[in-house]
């Protein structure tokens, strides 16, 4: 009766607990964010700043501890890159001003954020060398987690973001990371497969304050991949008074034809909100946001940079019309694989563990070459624009005409995507076979720290760059009159 | 993407869908598809605001737009301004 009576109390302890258990919820935003908050710092137009004169931004690709140590490679060569002029020494990596992070590269881009350039030195040990996979069974075996994994309330995701937010990250929320380099991690919101953008633009659709946010949880969701993590879940609240979304998503909706890009890019923000209570007594409509990895919107990171290009509503484009930038940089550190393919060589049907991950993983590849393309399609349309102004300006002044409207400033282009392909064999083949997991061997991740350093001393863009920043003579221009890539 | 030119007999501030994006009589690089475009304080032109939808334009023949600058006398005063 009593072994009874301790199992049956036993049992409701174990209800109770895995009740209680419960990922924390975001914080409501209480007035609207203006300007405050986690986003790029604000231009004030006719007052450039200096940082913006060299804008520099990078991605880092997903690939989980692969992808972490050649974003961490990347990061090392840039600190030791002097661009100093007269003697004064200036690394590359001082003129960053965003940094583009998707699951593997968001533990890399995050850290750095946090942790400056100091925080490249203490990486390796703080997470590369770690095997998290294993460290995470052994946080699901204990006892009392699995009673809280019992709860429907909070799943591995939860436990991943807690390991991390321990471990890596010291508890450290978006407050405390700077404003500039502008961290941008990635998610994919599971409802619509959109990208989600861990900003506080992103969260004012979502009423929330991303201040208060655990660095480490927007880390976990931008490496929940589907089947092995479960999504990180944000809660949408109704915004609060006094919120207008911006002009940009109002009249990007006008038109689906001219810009379907943009029209999906409103709905889906919009889709993202949770609509406001008629009445002070209506309950609110509860509305959830499930983020899964964010490699599964866009593997590269380069999105959110061309949207920050595009978009008048993004950091980039107003600094380009004002005339602040005068050089803009995109540095993309893509730690894409592509391991021997065994399955056409199979007669037999696919089981359902090819199929899962097939389905997760085979969309990225199209995704990821689209986004190299559109981000060169940009960088040679603003060049030619440039050519064309300027040849026309030049023929009209040889014949004493006025001068047709410029642009407010010719910028410099740069475009940069390093990834193994670009490696001499046999080191290709050996790290396009690397696979993608959180547990690497010491080995493999100095040859991948190893391998960053090569393709970008390696490639001639890079190298025209370093050469143009430090005011070092040309090397010739290109065909047409035009400047080549990173002159 | 797409061009516009703000014509106007000063020089301004430019804001596209309330955000500065730099000034008039200079060309502007914007996204294809509709834009609210207004120029910087003070209120003096007309009208406030117009809406473009910028399609098949290009660096040298941009989509050109005009702010006619208005009197003195008929500048609407902003609420709480001396009359």
């Amino acid at each position: 009766m009593s072994r009874r009576f301790g199992l049956a109390v036993l049992g409701l302890c174990v209800v109770a607990a895995s009740g209680c258990a419960h990922f924390p919820v975001n914080t409501k935003l209480a007035a609207p964010s203006g300007p405050g908050g986690y986003r790029f710092p604000q231009m004030v137009s006719g007052h450039p700043d200096p940082a913006d004169e060299l804008f520099v931004c990078l991605s880092f690709s997903g690939g989980g501890t692969r992808a972490a140590a050649f974003a961490h490679g990347a990061l090392l060569r840039l600190r030791e890159t002097d661009i100093g002029r007269a003697g004064v020494p200036r690394s590359l990596l001082d003129e960053v001003d965003c940094i583009a992070g998707i699951s593997g590269g968001a533990f890399t881009a995050a850290y750095y954020g946090l942790f400056g350039k100091a925080g490249l030195d203490t990486f390796y040990d703080r997470f590369l060398k770690r095997n998290i996979h294993s460290e995470l069974a052994l946080r699901v075996l204990n006892p009392i987690n699995l009673v809280r994994l019992a709860s429907p309330y909070f799943s591995r995701i939860d436990l991943a973001a807690e390991l991390y937010d321990e471990t890596v990250f010291e508890g450290r929320k978006f407050e405390n990371l700077p404003r500039r380099p502008f961290i941008i991690l990635h998610a994919t919101s599971m409802a619509n497969g959109a990208p989600f953008e861990f900003t506080q633009a992103e969260f004012d659709f979502i009423g929330s304050d991303l201040g208060t946010f655990p660095v480490a949880r927007a880390v976990a969701a931008s490496s929940a991949f589907p089947f092995l993590l479960s999504p990180v879940t944000l809660r949408s609240f109704p915004p609060p008074a006094g919120y207008r979304v911006p002009a940009d998503v109002t009249d990007g909706l006008e038109e689906r034809d001219l810009n379907p890009g943009r029209y999906y890019w409103a709905r889906q923000h919009l889709d993202l909100m949770s609509p406001v209570p008629k009445t002070a007594d209506e309950a609110p409509n509860e509305k959830w946001v499930h983020l899964l990895d964010g490699g599964l919107a866009d593997n590269i990171g380069l999105r959110s940079i061309l949207r920050a290009y595009d978009r008048t509503s993004g950091f980039v484009r107003p600094r380009i019309g004002e005339g602040h930038i005068k050089r803009f940089v995109v540095i993309a550190i893509n730690g894409r694989t592509d391991p021997p393919e065994t399955l056409s060589r199979r007669e037999r049907s696919p089981g359902l563990v090819d199929v899962f991950m097939k389905t997760a993983t085979v969309s990225m590849e199209t995704v990821s070459f689209d986004t190299i393309e559109h981000a060169l399609r940009r960088q040679t349309e603003r060049e030619q624009a440039q050519t064309d102004i300027r040849k026309c300006n030049e023929a009209l002044a040889k014949c004493g005409a006025t001068a047709m409207p410029k642009l407010a400033q010719e910028i410099r282009t740069c475009f940069i995507h390093i990834d193994f392909e670009g490696l001499p064999s046999p080191a290709r083949e050996e790290l396009l076979a690397y696979p993608t997991t959180f547990s690497l061997q010491e080995g493999q991740l100095r040859r991948l720290r190893e391998a960053a350093r090569t393709l970008l001393d390696n490639s001639e863009s890079f190298q025209r760059l370093l050469r143009s920043l430090r005011g070092e003579p040309k090397m010739g221009e290109g065909i047409g009159g035009s400047r080549e890539n990173c002159s | 993407m797409e061009f516009l030119l703000v014509l106007f007999d000063d020089n301004r501030e430019v804001r596209v869908g309330d955000v500065p994006q730099g000034r008039t009589n200079i060309v502007l690089e914007l996204e294809a598809g509709v834009h609210r475009v207004t120029l910087g304080p003070p209120n003096d032109f007309s009208p406030l605001e117009q809406k473009v939808r910028l399609a098949n334009t290009s660096a040298m023949d941009p989509c050109r737009i005009v702010f006619q600058r208005l009197p003195p006398a008929a500048i609407p005063h902003s609420p709480g301004s001396p009359v």
